[in-house]
C-alpha cells in the first residue's frame, strides 16, 4: 500500500473499511498520463470501466483493492468520493 | 361538517352564504372562484383546490356534483356546489379545501427584471439544446416539461446503469413513471432553466431535458455530467448540465475530482453552470497565518446531542508543514500530530467525551498543498458528537509562516460552525462550483412577497435588487476570482412537483412552488446558456463568460467589476 497516494479523507476511513468484510468504497483514481490498453486491463480486474484516453476515473473499490491500484506506478491519486448536497437555504 | 379543513375564506363565504344567500357569494366571486347561481339553472359553486391523499378517488362524491380535474395527486383542483362541502370536509382522504383565487396575468418578476423577453425576442427558445439537470430527480408529469425529456438516468434504482456507470436505470417513455421527485429540488430547478408556463415560465421554454437523478455522491455527478454529455453528442446537440449542489470537502481551488473532471469534459458546445452555494451567512470557513514558532487556535461550536459526525476539512501551502491536535469541550486534547509521510497517517485517539481520528498525509499531488482531515465522533459508535465548544489547536514548529483554511462538515450541513476570530466570511465557494470552466452563480433577490395558495401573504427579509444574503462568498482558496455572476435566486416561482410536499406556504397553486437560493440563481444562467448555445452551438466556457461578464454589472459600480460576493454582478440580457 502506498499511502501517499491517498488523500486524507480516504486515508482515514481507510483502517475502518479493512475490519469489515465486504465493505466497497467509492473513489476517484487519478492516473499519471491519460490511459491506454495495459493500464485497462488492469482496471478491469478490479471491476472498473473506463475509457482510453481517460486521467480521472470513478470506481467502487474494496480496501484490497485500493491497496493495490495504489501501488501501480501509473496511478497519481486516489481520493475518496464525498456526499454532496442540493443546495438550499 | 369538519371545519377545519375549510381554508378561513371559504368558511367565511360558506357560512355567509348560508346566512344570506346568493348576494354572500357575488360580492366574493371577483377576488375568489365563486360562481354564483343567480339566474342560472345550476347550484352555486365553488373552484377549489383539494389538498388530500395522493391516491384519493373522488367517484364515490360525483353524485354531489363534485368534479375533480387531476386522477391523482397530493394537490388537486375541483369544482363543486357549495352543499356539497359538508360531505366533501367529512371525507378521511380530504386534508384541506381552499379556495382558488383570480391572479393578474403577469409574467413573474425575475425574467422581465434580467430583460430576457426582449433578449429572447421571437428566436431564442432554446430549441435544439439539451438542458441537462443533475439533480433530485424531475416530475415527468408535470405539463411545463411536456415531450421535452428524452432521458432519465435514475441513479437510485436498481438496474443496469448506462455506459458512463453500472448502477441505476435508464429510462425513457413509458418507462418515466418509475422515476419519482419527493424532494422537488430537481423539478424547480428544471423548470426556472426551461419550464413552458404561461405564468411561471422559465428561460428556454423550448430545450429538450435529459435528467440524471442523482445520490448525491460526487463521483455518481460526474458520472451523470458524463452521460449527459455523451446523449448529447450522440443527438449532435449542444448541452449544458446544471448543477445546483454542492460541498466543502475539497480544496476550494478546483483541483478536486470532481472540478477536474468538468474540466475535461466542458467545451464547445457543452458548458457547466454551478451554483455558488449557501453559506453565506454560515460560519463553516476559518482562516489564519500560522507564524513560523507559533501556534494558533480556531474554535468551533458543535451542537448538543445532534450531530454523529463533525469533521474539519483543512489546507495549507505544501510548502510549510503544520501539527495539528484537537481539544474536546472537556478540554481533554490529543496529541500534536505531524505530518506523516510513512505508511499512514493516520491515527486515532480516544478521548473520554469522544473520539477523534487525525489523517496528516504529505502534499496533495493535484495542489502541492498540504490537506489535514480531522474526524470526531461520539464515545460510541453512533452517539452524538460531545455539545459544546471544541478548539482545533494548531502549532508550526518551522521558521516559515502558512496561510491556513479549514472548513466544518457534518453528516447534516451547516451545523457546526467556526466560532471566534479565525472566523472569515470568505472562501465558501466549494465543488463544484470552484471548478475553473463552470459558470458559477450567485443569487440575487427579485421579490420578497408572494401570496401563497392558501390566499396568506408572505414576505421574506431579504434587500430586493440586492445580492441575497445567504449567496456563499469567493474568491478561491488560491485567489481564482468567483462566483463568475449573479442571478435571480430569491424567491423565485417555479414548477412545483405533486410528488414533494411543502409545506403550504412555499406553494402558489396546483402547478408552482416558490422557492430560494443559489440552486434557483443556477438554472436561470444554466437556461440563458442555453439561449446562447441555441444562437452559436459551438460556444465554449470561455465564450459564455465573455459574453456574460461585461453584461452583468453590481449596482453602482462600474461594469466589469468584481466583488467576491456578486462575482461581476447581476446579469441584464437586454444586449447580449
Amino acid at each position: 500500500m502506498d499511502y501517499t497516494k491517498l488523500d486524507a479523507s480516504l486515508n482515514t476511513v481507510l483502517p475502518g473499511s479493512r475490519q469489515k468484510p465486504g465493505v466497497t468504497i467509492q473513489v476517484f483514481i487519478h492516473t499519471v498520463s491519460p490511459i491506454d490498453q495495459p493500464e485497462l486491463a488492469i482496471l478491469r480486474r478490479h471491476g472498473i470501466r473506463a475509457e482510453r484516453g481517460a486521467t480521472v476515473i470513478t470506481a467502487l473499490l474494496t480496501p484490497d483493492s485500493i491497496a493495490d491500484l495504489s501501488d501501480q506506478p501509473w496511478i497519481r491519486s486516489l481520493k475518496l468520493a464525498k456526499q454532496s448536497r442540493p443546495l438550499k437555504p | 361538517m369538519k371545519y377545519e379543513k375549510l381554508a378561513s375564506p371559504l368558511l367565511t363565504a360558506y357560512e355567509d352564504f348560508r346566512s344570506s344567500g346568493e348576494p354572500a357569494l357575488r360580492m366574493r366571486s371577483r377576488a375568489m372562484g365563486m360562481i354564483s347561481a343567480e339566474g342560472r339553472p345550476r347550484p352555486a359553486r365553488v373552484v377549489v383546490f383539494l389538498h388530500c391523499d395522493e391516491e384519493k378517488d373522488f367517484t364515490a362524491l360525483t353524485p354531489q356534483g363534485l368534479q375533480v380535474n387531476q386522477r391523482r395527486g397530493r394537490i388537486r383542483t375541483a369544482i363543486l356546489p357549495l352543499e356539497s362541502l359538508d360531505a366533501l370536509s367529512e371525507d378521511d382522504g380530504v386534508h384541506r379545501i381552499v379556495p382558488a383565487r383570480y391572479l393578474k396575468p403577469r409574467m413573474d418578476v425575475a425574467l422581465p427584471k434580467m430583460h430576457i423577453p426582449e433578449f429572447r425576442g421571437m428566436s431564442l427558445t432554446g430549441q435544439g439544446v439539451i438542458l441537462g439537470v443533475v439533480d433530485t430527480g424531475i416530475d415527468t408529469s408535470h405539463p411545463a416539461f411536456a415531450g421535452r425529456i428524452l432521458k432519465i438516468w435514475d441513479q437510485t434504482l436498481s438496474g443496469a446503469g448506462v455506459p458512463e456507470g453500472g448502477y441505476g436505470a435508464e429510462l425513457a417513455g413509458s418507462t418515466f413513471a418509475m422515476t419519482r421527485d419527493t424532494h422537488g429540488h430537481g423539478t424547480h430547478v428544471g423548470g426556472i432553466a426551461g419550464g413552458s408556463d404561461p405564468k411561471y415560465g422559465g428561460i428556454a421554454p423550448r430545450a429538450d431535458y435529459v435528467v440524471v437523478k442523482t445520490d448525491f455522491m460526487n463521483a455518481h455527478i460526474a458520472d451523470g455530467i458524463r452521460y449527459i454529455f455523451r446523449v448529447a453528442r450522440e443527438l449532435n446537440r449542444p448541452a449544458v448540465v446544471n448543477l445546483s449542489l454542492g460541498g466543502h470537502g475539497d480544496a476550494h481551488d478546483g483541483t478536486d475530482s470532481l472540478s477536474q473532471i468538468i474540466d475535461q469534459e466542458a467545451g464547445a458546445g457543452r458548458i457547466v453552470c454551478c451554483a455558488a452555494g449557501n453559506e453565506g451567512n454560515d460560519n463553516i470557513h476559518a482562516q489564519s497565518i500560522v507564524g513560523g514558532g507559533h501556534m494558533r487556535r480556531m474554535r468551533f461550536l458543535v451542537p448538543d446531542m445532534s450531530v454523529t459526525l463533525a469533521a474539519l476539512n483543512g489546507w495549507y501551502p505544501g510548502s510549510a508543514t503544520l501539527e495539528v491536535s484537537v481539544r474536546s469541550p472537556g478540554g481533554f486534547v490529543t496529541p500534536y500530530q505531524p505530518v506523516i509521510t510513512f505508511g499512514s497517517p493516520v491515527r486515532s485517539y480516544t478521548l473520554p467525551d469522544g473520539g477523534v481520528t487525525i489523517a496528516t498525509p504529505g502534499p496533495d499531488p493535484d495542489n502541492g498543498d498540504h490537506n489535514f482531515w480531522i474526524e470526531i465522533k461520539g464515545e460510541t459508535d453512533g452517539h452524538p458528537v460531545a455539545g459544546g465548544i471544541w478548539l482545533l489547536r494548531v502549532r508550526n514548529n518551522t521558521t516559515q509562516g502558512a496561510e491556513l483554511h479549514v472548513w466544518t462538515l457534518d453528516d447534516e450541513g451547516g451545523r457546526v460552525v467556526f466560532t471566534g476570530t479565525s472566523v472569515k466570511d470568505s472562501v465558501k465557494i466549494g465543488s463544484p462550483g470552484s471548478a475553473s470552466s463552470a459558470i458559477t452563480v450567485a443569487a440575487y433577490t427579485t421579490k420578497v412577497e408572494w401570496t401563497d395558495v392558501n390566499g396568506a401573504d408572505h414576505s421574506v427579509g431579504f434587500e430586493l435588487d440586492d445580492i441575497t444574503d445567504f449567496s456563499s462568498e469567493g474568491p478561491l482558496r488560491n485567489g481564482a476570482r468567483k462566483p463568475d455572476v449573479a442571478a435571480p435566486g430569491a424567491m423565485i416561482a417555479s414548477t412545483l412537483s405533486t410528488q414533494s410536499a411543502p409545506t403550504a406556504a412555499w406553494i402558489l397553486d396546483v402547478r408552482n412552488r416558490v422557492n430560494a437560493g443559489t440552486s434557483m440563481a443556477c438554472p436561470f444562467i444554466a437556461g440563458l446558456t442555453a439561449l446562447l448555445l441555441q444562437r452559436d452551438p459551438k460556444l465554449d466556457p470561455t465564450g459564455v463568460k465573455a459574453l456574460l461578464s461585461p453584461h452583468s454589472r453590481i449596482p453602482g459600480k462600474a461594469s466589469g467589476s468584481f466583488h467576491p460576493k456578486w462575482g461581476f454582478g447581476v446579469i441584464d440580457a437586454t444586449n447580449l
